[in-house]
């Protein structure tokens, strides 16, 4: 396997992929006014947190009911899992749009975005 | 490539050298400043001098082995994320170097195949959890996968002249 360690095609292709890397972040930068999070098990979501309103919340969830999700003080975290490798523990509290830690074994996913405003008007006139 | 058992023989070692540059990749305390989930991806060394080399196949085995590694000491969602990022970026370095030849280097076919890792993972992460939300965590897989892939394909180009060794003492 012949091959020079680095190439222009190369440099060109890392700063295209930068600039999407780029793009992607600043989209996620955009926050919404009302934060929240929700907490999904097998891909349905089992409990919705306001975390703007610093709702506090224990919500167990997991195959065997062994996953802890604490919400307080704007925060939202795993606290406790039975998985092997505590990825989502390592994950940390989540205060941010677009912040999202999950634990694959137990199929639990928490995710932080800007408030759905549901069938709510934008704006009425008369 | 002389006989079909010294093939076999080569993907054997190459296997196991996959198998422990990944364990020893585990054995490496987590740096905190890498967010949760990201490695090095230092057994993808392997995987692209065996592409290089050997070809799709073999490259598929050494991908194959590993992966049964992450089955039995880690469980099965754990094997699918494995596999699901591994036969995805094997395809894409053995796409990288029959179409692309010596337009790309090192860093590139690595860069490439880390990306494509990555995204391999998100896809089954998906599946497993019927979630779009990973979605969210592309940007941070893409740029990991752009940092791993250079700093492995560095390694790789330094390691080159001692893998080429290696595989002449099976392949005389």
């Amino acid at each position: 396997m012949e091959r020079k360690l680095i190439t222009k095609n190369d440099i060109l292709l890392i700063v295209v992929i930068i600039l999407i890397i780029g793009a992607g972040f600043l989209l996620k930068s955009f926050s919404s006014s009302q934060l929240v999070a929700e907490v999904y098990y097998d891909g349905k979501i089992v409990e919705t947190v306001n975390l703007t309103e610093k709702e506090e919340k224990k919500i167990i969830t997991g195959e065997n009911d062994s996953v802890v999700v604490v919400a307080e003080d704007g925060k939202i975290y795993f606290e406790k899992s039975d998985c092997p490798d505590k990825v989502c523990i390592k994950s940390g509290e989540l205060h941010q749009n677009g912040d999202f830690a999950s634990c694959l074994p137990e199929k639990v996913v928490i995710k932080v975005s800007g408030a759905k405003k549901g069938n709510e008007p934008d704006a009425i006139v008369y | 490539m002389k006989t079909k058992t010294q093939k076999i023989a080569l993907s054997g070692i190459l296997g196991a050298q996959a198998l422990a540059l990944s364990f020893i990749e585990n054995l490496l305390p987590a740096m905190p400043f890498l967010p949760p989930g990201v490695k090095l991806g230092l057994s993808n060394i392997v995987t692209m001098f065996t592409a290089g080399t050997m070809g799709f196949f073999p490259a598929l085995a050494v991908t194959l082995i590993k992966s049964l590694f992450v089955l039995l000491t880690r469980g099965v969602t754990a094997f699918f994320m494995s596999f699901g990022g591994g036969f995805l970026s094997t395809v894409a370095m053995c796409l990288m170097i029959k179409l692309v030849k010596d337009k790309s280097g090192f860093v590139g076919v690595a860069v490439v195949s880390a990306i494509c890792h990555n995204i391999g993972q998100l896809a089954v992460s998906i599946i497993v959890t019927k979630t779009t939300a990973f979605v969210y965590y592309a940007p941070v897989l893409l740029l990991s996968g752009v940092v791993m892939g250079i700093i492995t394909g560095i390694i790789l180009k330094a390691v080159m002249p001692l893998l080429m060794k290696q595989s002449k003492f099976f392949i005389k």
